[in-house]
Protein backbone atom coordinates (compact mmCIF):
# COMPACT_ATOMS: atom_id res chain seq x y z
CA UNK A 1 0.00 0.00 0.00
CA UNK A 2 1.57 3.68 -0.93
CA UNK A 3 0.14 6.69 0.78
CA UNK A 4 0.89 10.17 0.69
CA UNK A 5 2.14 11.46 3.36
CA UNK A 6 2.67 15.15 4.08
CA UNK A 7 4.43 16.76 6.97
CA UNK A 8 4.70 20.41 6.78
CA UNK A 9 6.87 20.59 9.53
CA UNK A 10 10.15 19.64 7.86
CA UNK A 11 9.31 19.98 4.91
CA UNK A 12 8.78 16.49 3.92
CA UNK A 13 6.63 15.09 1.17
CA UNK A 14 5.90 12.76 -1.62
CA UNK A 15 5.02 8.89 -1.62
CA UNK A 16 6.04 6.77 1.25
CA UNK A 17 7.60 3.56 -0.11
CA UNK A 18 6.83 1.30 3.19
CA UNK A 19 3.76 -0.27 4.25
CA UNK A 20 3.15 0.52 7.95
CA UNK A 21 0.28 -0.67 9.93
CA UNK A 22 -1.91 1.56 11.57
CA UNK A 23 -0.26 1.39 14.83
CA UNK A 24 3.01 2.38 13.11
CA UNK A 25 1.40 5.26 11.36
CA UNK A 26 -0.02 6.73 14.27
CA UNK A 27 3.86 6.19 15.25
CA UNK A 28 4.68 7.97 12.39
CA UNK A 29 2.22 11.06 12.51
CA UNK A 30 2.99 11.44 16.45
CA UNK A 31 0.10 10.23 18.02
CA UNK A 32 2.74 8.26 20.77
CA UNK A 33 4.66 11.25 21.43
CA UNK A 34 7.76 12.39 19.64
CA UNK A 35 10.52 10.33 20.84
CA UNK A 36 8.79 7.18 19.01
CA UNK A 37 7.85 9.47 16.05
CA UNK A 38 11.70 10.70 15.55
CA UNK A 39 12.35 6.58 16.17
CA UNK A 40 9.89 5.72 13.44
CA UNK A 41 11.14 8.21 10.69
CA UNK A 42 14.34 7.51 10.65
CA UNK A 43 13.36 3.71 10.47
CA UNK A 44 11.61 4.61 7.42
CA UNK A 45 14.51 7.05 6.03
CA UNK A 46 16.87 3.34 6.61
CA UNK A 47 14.07 1.37 5.27
CA UNK A 48 13.53 3.06 2.14
CA UNK A 49 16.88 3.38 0.86
CA UNK A 50 17.12 -0.43 1.50
CA UNK A 51 14.17 -0.94 -0.17
CA UNK A 52 12.16 -2.47 2.82
CA UNK A 53 8.59 -3.31 2.06
CA UNK A 54 8.14 -3.02 5.95
CA UNK A 55 9.10 -2.90 9.54
CA UNK A 56 9.37 -5.81 11.66
CA UNK A 57 8.85 -6.79 15.17
CA UNK A 58 12.04 -7.72 16.47
CA UNK A 59 12.63 -9.73 20.09
CA UNK A 60 15.70 -7.81 21.58
CA UNK A 61 18.35 -4.83 20.45
CA UNK A 62 21.92 -4.77 21.62
CA UNK A 63 23.08 -1.06 21.43
CA UNK A 64 26.64 0.50 20.32
CA UNK A 65 27.77 4.03 20.74
CA UNK A 66 28.55 3.98 24.52
CA UNK A 67 32.28 5.23 25.06
CA UNK A 68 32.36 8.93 24.92
CA UNK A 69 35.85 7.75 23.39
CA UNK A 70 34.09 6.98 19.95
CA UNK A 71 31.25 8.80 20.60
CA UNK A 72 31.71 12.50 22.07
CA UNK A 73 29.92 15.43 23.11
CA UNK A 74 27.41 14.54 19.60
CA UNK A 75 26.43 11.02 21.61
CA UNK A 76 25.71 13.11 24.63
CA UNK A 77 23.64 15.85 22.78
CA UNK A 78 22.19 12.91 20.72
CA UNK A 79 21.14 10.81 23.80
CA UNK A 80 19.84 13.93 25.74
CA UNK A 81 17.91 15.02 23.15
CA UNK A 82 16.03 11.19 23.13
CA UNK A 83 15.34 11.18 26.97
CA UNK A 84 14.31 14.90 26.97
CA UNK A 85 11.55 13.68 24.53
CA UNK A 86 10.48 10.93 26.50
CA UNK A 87 11.68 8.03 24.53
CA UNK A 88 11.77 4.70 26.52
CA UNK A 89 13.38 1.15 25.12
CA UNK A 90 10.37 -1.45 24.32
CA UNK A 91 12.36 -4.74 24.14
CA UNK A 92 14.90 -6.04 26.41
CA UNK A 93 17.64 -4.08 25.38
CA UNK A 94 21.51 -4.35 26.21
CA UNK A 95 24.54 -1.81 26.05
CA UNK A 96 27.99 -2.28 24.24
CA UNK A 97 30.98 -1.69 26.33
CA UNK A 98 31.86 1.79 27.84
CA UNK A 99 35.21 3.72 27.40
CA UNK A 100 36.15 2.16 31.60
CA UNK A 101 35.49 0.03 34.25
CA UNK A 102 32.48 1.55 36.22
CA UNK A 103 33.85 1.00 39.82
CA UNK A 104 37.51 0.89 39.20
CA UNK A 105 38.02 3.62 36.25
CA UNK A 106 40.85 4.89 38.70
CA UNK A 107 42.81 1.69 38.16
CA UNK A 108 43.03 2.13 33.88
CA UNK A 109 44.01 5.72 34.85
CA UNK A 110 41.11 7.43 32.92
CA UNK A 111 40.87 10.85 33.62
CA UNK A 112 37.93 12.43 35.86
CA UNK A 113 36.73 14.37 33.43
CA UNK A 114 36.25 11.39 30.94
CA UNK A 115 34.84 9.25 33.64
CA UNK A 116 32.07 12.16 34.34
CA UNK A 117 30.99 12.38 30.83
CA UNK A 118 30.93 8.40 30.49
CA UNK A 119 28.76 8.02 33.61
CA UNK A 120 26.41 10.68 32.25
CA UNK A 121 26.00 8.62 28.84
CA UNK A 122 25.57 5.56 31.09
CA UNK A 123 22.63 7.61 32.98
CA UNK A 124 20.96 8.49 30.10
CA UNK A 125 20.74 5.18 28.74
CA UNK A 126 19.48 3.91 32.10
CA UNK A 127 16.72 6.56 31.80
CA UNK A 128 15.65 4.98 28.60
CA UNK A 129 15.41 1.73 30.24
CA UNK A 130 18.43 0.72 28.66
CA UNK A 131 20.21 -2.63 30.92
CA UNK A 132 23.42 -0.66 30.91
CA UNK A 133 25.61 -4.53 30.68
CA UNK A 134 28.27 -2.71 28.65
CA UNK A 135 29.68 -5.79 27.18
CA UNK A 136 30.15 -6.52 23.40
CA UNK A 137 29.20 -10.15 24.03
CA UNK A 138 24.99 -10.43 25.58
CA UNK A 139 24.55 -13.66 23.50
CA UNK A 140 27.15 -14.84 26.76
CA UNK A 141 24.67 -13.73 29.02
CA UNK A 142 21.49 -12.23 28.65
CA UNK A 143 19.97 -12.99 25.36
CA UNK A 144 18.83 -16.34 24.61
CA UNK A 145 18.54 -16.62 20.47
CA UNK A 146 17.60 -19.02 18.60
CA UNK A 147 17.59 -20.00 14.48
CA UNK A 148 15.22 -17.69 12.68
CA UNK A 149 14.46 -15.10 15.46
CA UNK A 150 14.59 -11.39 14.40
CA UNK A 151 16.46 -9.32 16.32
CA UNK A 152 18.46 -5.22 16.01
CA UNK A 153 21.47 -5.50 17.14
CA UNK A 154 24.37 -3.20 16.51
CA UNK A 155 27.71 -4.25 17.73
CA UNK A 156 29.52 -5.89 14.58
CA UNK A 157 31.00 -8.53 16.29
CA UNK A 158 28.01 -9.67 18.15
CA UNK A 159 25.69 -9.25 14.95
CA UNK A 160 27.96 -11.49 13.11
CA UNK A 161 28.05 -14.15 16.19
CA UNK A 162 24.13 -14.04 16.52
CA UNK A 163 24.00 -14.71 12.79
CA UNK A 164 26.70 -16.97 12.03
CA UNK A 165 26.64 -18.97 15.52
CA UNK A 166 22.66 -19.14 16.34
CA UNK A 167 20.83 -18.38 13.25
CA UNK A 168 18.79 -15.54 14.37
CA UNK A 169 18.39 -12.89 12.09
CA UNK A 170 19.60 -9.45 12.55
CA UNK A 171 21.52 -6.40 10.00
CA UNK A 172 24.53 -4.55 11.14
CA UNK A 173 21.91 -2.02 12.60
CA UNK A 174 24.34 1.14 12.87
CA UNK A 175 24.30 3.23 16.60
CA UNK A 176 20.98 5.25 15.64
CA UNK A 177 18.99 2.87 14.32
CA UNK A 178 19.44 0.24 17.40
CA UNK A 179 18.15 3.01 19.40
CA UNK A 180 14.90 3.41 16.83
CA UNK A 181 14.88 -0.42 16.78
CA UNK A 182 14.63 -0.46 20.70
CA UNK A 183 12.40 2.23 21.36
CA UNK A 184 9.82 1.24 18.20
CA UNK A 185 10.20 -2.57 18.78
CA UNK A 186 10.56 -2.84 15.57
CA UNK A 187 13.40 -2.73 12.41
CA UNK A 188 13.12 -2.32 8.80
CA UNK A 189 12.47 -6.29 7.38
CA UNK A 190 15.64 -6.13 4.67
CA UNK A 191 19.13 -7.82 4.21
CA UNK A 192 19.47 -10.52 6.56
CA UNK A 193 15.86 -10.61 8.00
CA UNK A 194 15.31 -12.26 4.67
CA UNK A 195 16.35 -15.80 3.88
CA UNK A 196 17.81 -15.20 0.08
CA UNK A 197 20.38 -12.46 1.51
CA UNK A 198 21.54 -15.08 3.75
CA UNK A 199 23.10 -17.54 1.12
CA UNK A 200 26.83 -17.91 1.23
CA UNK A 201 28.37 -15.78 -2.05
CA UNK A 202 32.28 -16.50 -1.62
CA UNK A 203 33.91 -19.71 -0.69
CA UNK A 204 36.86 -19.96 1.49
CA UNK A 205 38.96 -23.42 1.31
CA UNK A 206 41.71 -23.57 4.40
CA UNK A 207 44.64 -25.25 3.59
CA UNK A 208 46.52 -24.26 6.50
CA UNK A 209 45.74 -25.65 10.45
CA UNK A 210 44.06 -23.08 11.95
CA UNK A 211 45.60 -23.83 15.98
CA UNK A 212 44.46 -20.99 18.31
CA UNK A 213 42.25 -17.91 18.73
CA UNK A 214 44.88 -15.50 17.66
CA UNK A 215 44.97 -17.80 14.32
CA UNK A 216 41.32 -17.57 13.66
CA UNK A 217 41.21 -13.66 14.09
CA UNK A 218 44.09 -13.52 11.68
CA UNK A 219 41.94 -15.81 9.21
CA UNK A 220 39.44 -13.18 9.28
CA UNK A 221 41.87 -10.43 8.69
CA UNK A 222 43.15 -12.48 5.97
CA UNK A 223 39.65 -12.92 4.29
CA UNK A 224 38.27 -9.78 4.85
CA UNK A 225 40.91 -7.53 2.87
CA UNK A 226 40.75 -9.47 0.33
CA UNK A 227 37.35 -9.16 -0.18
CA UNK A 228 37.78 -5.40 0.68
CA UNK A 229 37.06 -3.91 -2.74
CA UNK A 230 34.60 -6.25 -3.69
CA UNK A 231 30.87 -4.74 -3.31
CA UNK A 232 28.31 -7.27 -2.21
CA UNK A 233 24.67 -5.58 -1.01
CA UNK A 234 24.61 -7.19 2.65
CA UNK A 235 28.83 -7.58 3.15
CA UNK A 236 30.59 -10.83 1.74
CA UNK A 237 29.05 -13.86 3.22
CA UNK A 238 32.03 -16.40 3.35
CA UNK A 239 31.45 -20.48 3.79
CA UNK A 240 34.42 -21.77 5.05
CA UNK A 241 35.34 -25.36 4.20
CA UNK A 242 37.72 -27.50 5.51
CA UNK A 243 37.82 -25.72 8.88
CA UNK A 244 38.87 -27.35 12.02
CA UNK A 245 35.23 -29.68 12.88
CA UNK A 246 33.90 -28.14 16.37
CA UNK A 247 35.83 -24.32 16.89
CA UNK A 248 35.31 -23.38 20.59
CA UNK A 249 32.95 -20.65 20.34
CA UNK A 250 35.53 -17.86 21.39
CA UNK A 251 37.22 -19.06 18.60
CA UNK A 252 33.98 -18.12 16.11
CA UNK A 253 34.13 -15.20 17.82
CA UNK A 254 37.42 -13.76 17.30
CA UNK A 255 36.90 -15.11 13.25
CA UNK A 256 33.44 -13.17 13.24
CA UNK A 257 34.90 -9.72 14.90
CA UNK A 258 38.17 -9.79 12.41
CA UNK A 259 35.85 -10.69 9.46
CA UNK A 260 33.23 -7.99 10.77
CA UNK A 261 35.78 -4.90 11.13
CA UNK A 262 36.00 -5.78 7.15
CA UNK A 263 31.92 -5.86 6.87
CA UNK A 264 31.05 -9.38 7.16
CA UNK A 265 27.97 -9.85 9.25
CA UNK A 266 27.16 -13.91 8.34
CA UNK A 267 29.30 -16.30 7.93
CA UNK A 268 29.03 -20.12 7.51
CA UNK A 269 31.08 -23.63 8.14
CA UNK A 270 30.20 -26.36 6.39
CA UNK A 271 28.95 -29.29 8.70
CA UNK A 272 29.05 -26.94 11.63
CA UNK A 273 26.65 -23.67 11.34
CA UNK A 274 22.92 -23.88 11.66
CA UNK A 275 22.27 -23.13 8.24
CA UNK A 276 23.52 -25.73 6.29
CA UNK A 277 20.28 -26.01 3.99
CA UNK A 278 21.53 -22.91 2.07
CA UNK A 279 24.72 -23.61 0.83
CA UNK A 280 23.46 -25.99 -1.64
CA UNK A 281 21.49 -22.57 -2.92
CA UNK A 282 25.12 -21.08 -3.48
CA UNK A 283 26.60 -19.41 -6.56
CA UNK A 284 29.84 -18.06 -4.76
CA UNK A 285 31.02 -14.92 -7.05
CA UNK A 286 34.51 -15.22 -5.21
CA UNK A 287 36.44 -18.29 -4.44
CA UNK A 288 39.87 -17.77 -2.23
CA UNK A 289 42.25 -20.16 -0.83
CA UNK A 290 43.90 -19.74 2.09
CA UNK A 291 47.42 -21.38 2.26
CA UNK A 292 50.21 -21.70 4.76
CA UNK A 293 51.93 -18.89 3.63
CA UNK A 294 49.07 -16.67 3.95
CA UNK A 295 48.76 -17.08 7.34
CA UNK A 296 52.37 -16.87 7.90
CA UNK A 297 52.55 -13.61 5.88
CA UNK A 298 49.84 -12.19 8.31
CA UNK A 299 51.66 -13.55 11.24
CA UNK A 300 54.55 -11.80 10.81
CA UNK A 301 52.53 -8.48 9.69
CA UNK A 302 51.53 -8.04 13.50
CA UNK A 303 54.57 -9.56 15.23
CA UNK A 304 55.51 -7.50 17.85
CA UNK A 305 58.60 -5.02 16.40
CA UNK A 306 59.60 -4.17 20.23
CA UNK A 307 58.46 -5.17 23.81
CA UNK A 308 55.20 -3.87 24.34
CA UNK A 309 54.13 -1.90 27.27
CA UNK A 310 50.88 -3.40 28.31
CA UNK A 311 49.15 -7.02 27.27
CA UNK A 312 44.66 -6.37 26.58
CA UNK A 313 42.92 -9.38 26.35
CA UNK A 314 39.14 -9.51 25.77
CA UNK A 315 38.36 -7.82 22.43
CA UNK A 316 35.56 -9.45 22.49
CA UNK A 317 35.20 -9.87 25.83
CA UNK A 318 36.71 -12.91 27.30
CA UNK A 319 34.34 -15.61 28.06
CA UNK A 320 34.82 -17.40 31.39
CA UNK A 321 36.79 -20.28 29.38
CA UNK A 322 39.03 -17.64 28.21
CA UNK A 323 39.61 -16.09 31.29
CA UNK A 324 41.02 -19.67 32.90
CA UNK A 325 42.86 -20.27 29.49
CA UNK A 326 45.09 -17.29 31.27
CA UNK A 327 44.96 -18.13 34.35
CA UNK A 328 46.04 -21.32 33.86
CA UNK A 329 48.95 -20.01 31.78
CA UNK A 330 49.97 -17.44 34.42
CA UNK A 331 49.76 -19.34 37.60
CA UNK A 332 52.71 -19.33 39.81
CA UNK A 333 54.17 -16.81 37.13
CA UNK A 334 55.03 -13.02 38.08
CA UNK A 335 54.30 -10.05 35.51
CA UNK A 336 57.42 -8.16 34.83
CA UNK A 337 58.57 -5.37 36.14
CA UNK A 338 56.32 -1.82 34.82
CA UNK A 339 54.38 -3.94 32.59
CA UNK A 340 50.76 -4.14 32.64
CA UNK A 341 48.24 -6.88 31.88
CA UNK A 342 44.26 -6.35 31.39
CA UNK A 343 41.39 -8.57 30.77
CA UNK A 344 38.48 -7.35 29.95
CA UNK A 345 35.17 -9.95 30.44
CA UNK A 346 31.62 -8.62 30.80
CA UNK A 347 30.60 -8.50 34.77
CA UNK A 348 28.17 -12.07 34.09
CA UNK A 349 31.89 -13.50 33.07
CA UNK A 350 34.04 -11.88 35.75
CA UNK A 351 31.24 -12.96 38.49
CA UNK A 352 32.19 -16.78 37.05
CA UNK A 353 35.87 -16.18 37.42
CA UNK A 354 35.20 -14.43 40.77
CA UNK A 355 33.24 -17.30 41.89
CA UNK A 356 34.88 -20.50 40.95
CA UNK A 357 38.53 -18.91 41.90
CA UNK A 358 39.80 -17.33 38.82
CA UNK A 359 40.16 -14.53 39.43
CA UNK A 360 42.63 -14.49 42.24
CA UNK A 361 44.69 -16.48 40.39
CA UNK A 362 45.09 -13.73 37.62
CA UNK A 363 45.30 -11.19 40.49
CA UNK A 364 48.30 -13.27 42.34
CA UNK A 365 50.26 -13.25 38.69
CA UNK A 366 49.86 -9.37 38.44
CA UNK A 367 46.87 -9.21 35.65
CA UNK A 368 43.99 -6.67 36.34
CA UNK A 369 40.56 -7.80 35.41
CA UNK A 370 38.15 -4.82 34.01
CA UNK A 371 34.35 -4.93 33.03
CA UNK A 372 32.04 -2.52 31.42
CA UNK A 373 34.71 -1.92 28.64
CA UNK A 374 36.56 -3.55 26.33
CA UNK A 375 40.50 -3.30 24.71
CA UNK A 376 39.20 -0.84 21.53
CA UNK A 377 36.97 1.86 23.10
CA UNK A 378 38.53 2.84 26.54
CA UNK A 379 41.19 5.82 26.85
CA UNK A 380 44.72 4.59 27.41
CA UNK A 381 47.60 6.95 29.16
CA UNK A 382 49.74 7.67 26.71
CA UNK A 383 52.37 8.25 28.93
CA UNK A 384 52.49 4.67 30.32
CA UNK A 385 51.50 2.74 27.33
CA UNK A 386 53.38 3.63 23.57
CA UNK A 387 53.09 -0.18 22.29
CA UNK A 388 50.24 -2.28 23.29
CA UNK A 389 49.97 -6.41 22.31
CA UNK A 390 46.48 -8.48 22.13
CA UNK A 391 45.86 -11.67 20.63
CA UNK A 392 42.87 -10.11 19.24
CA UNK A 393 43.04 -9.00 15.36
CA UNK A 394 39.87 -6.32 15.85
CA UNK A 395 41.69 -4.53 18.83
CA UNK A 396 44.91 -4.51 16.20
CA UNK A 397 42.30 -2.97 13.79
CA UNK A 398 40.96 0.00 15.84
CA UNK A 399 43.20 0.62 18.70
CA UNK A 400 45.67 2.26 16.24
CA UNK A 401 43.38 4.41 14.47
CA UNK A 402 44.34 7.77 14.90
CA UNK A 403 41.36 9.14 15.74
CA UNK A 404 41.07 6.90 18.26
CA UNK A 405 44.11 6.05 20.52
CA UNK A 406 46.57 6.28 17.82
CA UNK A 407 48.93 3.60 19.59
CA UNK A 408 50.30 0.43 17.74
CA UNK A 409 49.32 -2.96 18.83
CA UNK A 410 50.40 -5.76 17.84
CA UNK A 411 49.47 -9.56 17.94
CA UNK A 412 50.64 -13.09 19.29
CA UNK A 413 48.43 -16.39 20.36
CA UNK A 414 48.29 -16.01 24.69
CA UNK A 415 50.88 -18.54 25.03
CA UNK A 416 53.53 -16.65 23.46
CA UNK A 417 51.81 -13.06 25.01
CA UNK A 418 52.53 -14.64 28.64
CA UNK A 419 55.95 -16.47 27.52
CA UNK A 420 57.39 -12.95 26.79
CA UNK A 421 55.78 -10.72 29.40
CA UNK A 422 56.21 -12.90 32.60
CA UNK A 423 59.11 -13.95 34.45
CA UNK B 1 29.99 33.30 -2.69
CA UNK B 2 33.33 33.09 -4.39
CA UNK B 3 34.20 33.54 -8.10
CA UNK B 4 34.44 29.88 -8.74
CA UNK B 5 30.86 29.62 -7.85
CA UNK B 6 29.56 32.97 -9.67
CA UNK B 7 31.04 31.59 -12.94
CA UNK B 8 29.01 28.19 -12.88
CA UNK B 9 25.64 29.57 -12.90
CA UNK B 10 26.37 31.02 -16.54
CA UNK B 11 27.82 27.87 -18.40
CA UNK B 12 26.41 24.81 -19.36
CA UNK B 13 27.23 21.70 -16.93
CA UNK B 14 29.49 18.81 -19.00
CA UNK B 15 27.22 16.17 -17.03
CA UNK B 16 24.61 15.93 -15.01
CA UNK B 17 23.48 12.65 -12.88
CA UNK B 18 19.99 11.83 -11.69
CA UNK B 19 19.71 9.85 -8.00
CA UNK B 20 18.33 9.93 -5.01
CA UNK B 21 17.93 11.91 -2.10
CA UNK B 22 17.48 11.06 1.72
CA UNK B 23 13.74 11.47 2.30
CA UNK B 24 14.18 13.96 5.26
CA UNK B 25 16.43 16.51 3.31
CA UNK B 26 14.48 19.70 2.28
CA UNK B 27 14.50 21.36 -0.99
CA UNK B 28 17.30 22.99 -1.69
CA UNK B 29 20.39 23.60 -3.95
CA UNK B 30 24.00 22.92 -3.11
CA UNK B 31 27.32 23.71 -4.27
CA UNK B 32 30.99 23.40 -3.98
CA UNK B 33 34.32 21.94 -4.87
CA UNK B 34 34.13 17.94 -5.20
CA UNK B 35 37.10 15.92 -3.10
CA UNK B 36 36.33 12.60 -4.80
CA UNK B 37 37.67 9.09 -3.14
CA UNK B 38 37.40 5.67 -4.99
CA UNK B 39 37.99 4.34 -1.63
CA UNK B 40 35.34 3.27 0.90
CA UNK B 41 35.61 6.00 4.05
CA UNK B 42 36.10 4.39 7.49
CA UNK B 43 34.07 7.78 9.76
CA UNK B 44 35.22 6.25 13.02
CA UNK B 45 38.94 6.34 14.03
CA UNK B 46 40.13 7.28 10.50
CA UNK B 47 37.99 10.74 10.43
CA UNK B 48 38.91 13.66 12.62
CA UNK B 49 35.67 15.22 13.91
CA UNK B 50 37.64 18.05 15.74
CA UNK B 51 39.61 18.95 12.52
CA UNK B 52 37.19 17.33 9.44
CA UNK B 53 40.86 15.40 8.24
CA UNK B 54 40.66 12.25 6.98
CA UNK B 55 43.42 10.12 9.50
CA UNK B 56 44.63 7.28 7.89
CA UNK B 57 48.26 6.59 6.47
CA UNK B 58 46.61 3.94 3.82
CA UNK B 59 44.16 6.03 2.01
CA UNK B 60 44.37 7.96 -1.00
CA UNK B 61 42.70 11.23 1.09
CA UNK B 62 45.21 10.94 4.10
CA UNK B 63 45.25 14.19 5.65
CA UNK B 64 42.70 15.66 3.15
CA UNK B 65 40.35 17.81 4.98
CA UNK B 66 36.35 16.93 4.01
CA UNK B 67 34.89 20.20 5.74
CA UNK B 68 32.52 22.25 3.25
CA UNK B 69 33.50 20.24 0.33
CA UNK B 70 31.35 18.15 -1.94
CA UNK B 71 32.36 15.05 -0.38
CA UNK B 72 32.09 12.08 -3.10
CA UNK B 73 32.83 8.06 -1.95
CA UNK B 74 31.40 4.76 -2.76
CA UNK B 75 30.15 4.51 0.42
CA UNK B 76 31.39 4.24 4.40
CA UNK B 77 32.81 1.07 6.45
CA UNK B 78 33.76 -0.22 9.43
CA UNK B 79 32.21 0.47 12.96
CA UNK B 80 28.74 0.95 13.67
CA UNK B 81 29.30 4.18 16.05
CA UNK B 82 30.02 5.85 12.41
CA UNK B 83 26.83 7.96 12.81
CA UNK B 84 28.43 9.86 15.73
CA UNK B 85 31.38 10.81 13.59
CA UNK B 86 28.84 12.41 10.96
CA UNK B 87 27.31 14.16 13.89
CA UNK B 88 30.05 15.53 15.88
CA UNK B 89 31.63 16.66 12.45
CA UNK B 90 27.99 18.72 11.96
CA UNK B 91 28.18 19.81 15.72
CA UNK B 92 32.10 21.04 15.15
CA UNK B 93 30.92 22.85 11.93
CA UNK B 94 34.15 20.43 10.35
CA UNK B 95 31.02 18.31 8.41
CA UNK B 96 30.78 18.46 4.18
CA UNK B 97 28.52 20.34 2.46
CA UNK B 98 27.48 17.56 1.03
CA UNK B 99 27.85 13.84 0.25
CA UNK B 100 27.76 12.07 -2.88
CA UNK B 101 28.03 7.86 -2.38
CA UNK B 102 27.83 5.64 -5.18
CA UNK B 103 25.67 2.93 -3.05
CA UNK B 104 26.20 4.07 0.08
CA UNK B 105 25.98 2.24 3.63
CA UNK B 106 23.23 2.30 6.83
CA UNK B 107 25.58 4.14 8.75
CA UNK B 108 26.15 7.19 6.37
CA UNK B 109 22.08 6.98 6.09
CA UNK B 110 21.17 7.33 9.27
CA UNK B 111 24.18 9.78 10.63
CA UNK B 112 23.54 11.93 7.10
CA UNK B 113 19.59 11.85 7.91
CA UNK B 114 20.53 12.68 12.12
CA UNK B 115 23.24 15.04 11.07
CA UNK B 116 21.42 17.06 8.76
CA UNK B 117 24.00 16.53 6.16
CA UNK B 118 22.78 16.06 2.62
CA UNK B 119 23.24 12.51 1.09
CA UNK B 120 22.52 11.62 -2.26
CA UNK B 121 22.97 8.32 -3.67
CA UNK B 122 22.14 5.74 -6.46
CA UNK B 123 23.36 7.49 -9.44
CA UNK B 124 23.14 6.26 -13.23
CA UNK B 125 26.90 7.13 -13.52
CA UNK B 126 29.21 5.86 -10.79
CA UNK B 127 29.94 9.29 -9.18
CA UNK B 128 33.51 8.16 -7.75
CA UNK B 129 34.51 7.98 -11.86
CA UNK B 130 32.79 10.55 -13.83
CA UNK B 131 33.10 13.15 -10.80
CA UNK B 132 37.11 14.14 -10.06
CA UNK B 133 38.80 16.33 -7.28
CA UNK B 134 37.84 20.00 -7.88
CA UNK B 135 35.60 19.39 -10.26
CA UNK B 136 32.84 22.20 -9.59
CA UNK B 137 29.32 20.64 -8.36
CA UNK B 138 25.94 21.74 -7.94
CA UNK B 139 23.03 19.95 -6.49
CA UNK B 140 19.80 19.77 -6.76
CA UNK B 141 17.30 18.20 -4.38
CA UNK B 142 13.92 18.01 -4.39
CA UNK B 143 10.89 15.48 -2.97
CA UNK B 144 13.84 12.76 -2.52
CA UNK B 145 15.35 13.30 -5.88
CA UNK B 146 18.94 14.48 -6.37
CA UNK B 147 20.20 16.28 -9.59
CA UNK B 148 24.08 16.83 -10.00
CA UNK B 149 24.80 19.01 -12.42
CA UNK B 150 29.08 19.20 -12.55
CA UNK B 151 31.10 21.54 -14.12
CA UNK B 152 34.85 20.01 -14.78
CA UNK B 153 38.14 21.49 -13.49
CA UNK B 154 40.12 19.81 -16.30
CA UNK B 155 38.63 19.49 -19.67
Amino acid sequence: MKRTIVNEKDERNGELQMFLTNEEEKMFNGEFGEGPQLAIQLLVDVGEFFGAERLIPISSAHVSGVSYLTGGDGLLAQLSLFVQKGCKVAVPTTLNPAGMDRKYWKDMYIPPEFAEKQLQILDYYEKMGVMTTCSCTPYDFGHILHKGQHIAWAESSAVTFANSFFGARTNREDALTVLAAAITGRTAYFGLHLTENRIPNVEVRVEVPIKNTAEFGLLGHIVGKALEAKNFPYGPIPLFRDLIPEPKPHQFKALGAALASFSTSLYHVEDVTPEQELIEKAEFEEKLTVTADDLKEAIEEFRPKTEPDIVVIGCPNANWEEIREVAMLVQNKKLKPDKEFWVFASQAQRAIAETVGIANILREAGVKIFSDTCPEVTLYDKSRFKTILTNSTKAAHYIPAAALNGIPTYILPLKEIVEMMFQ
Amino acid sequence: MNKKENISITQQPDLILKGTALRSIPKQIIRGEALVSQAPVTFLGFVDAKTGQIVQEDHELNGKSITDKIFVFPRGIGSTVAPYVLINLARNKKAPRAMINRESDQGTVSGSSIARIPLVYNFDKDPTVVIHTGDYIEIEINNAQALVKVYKKNK
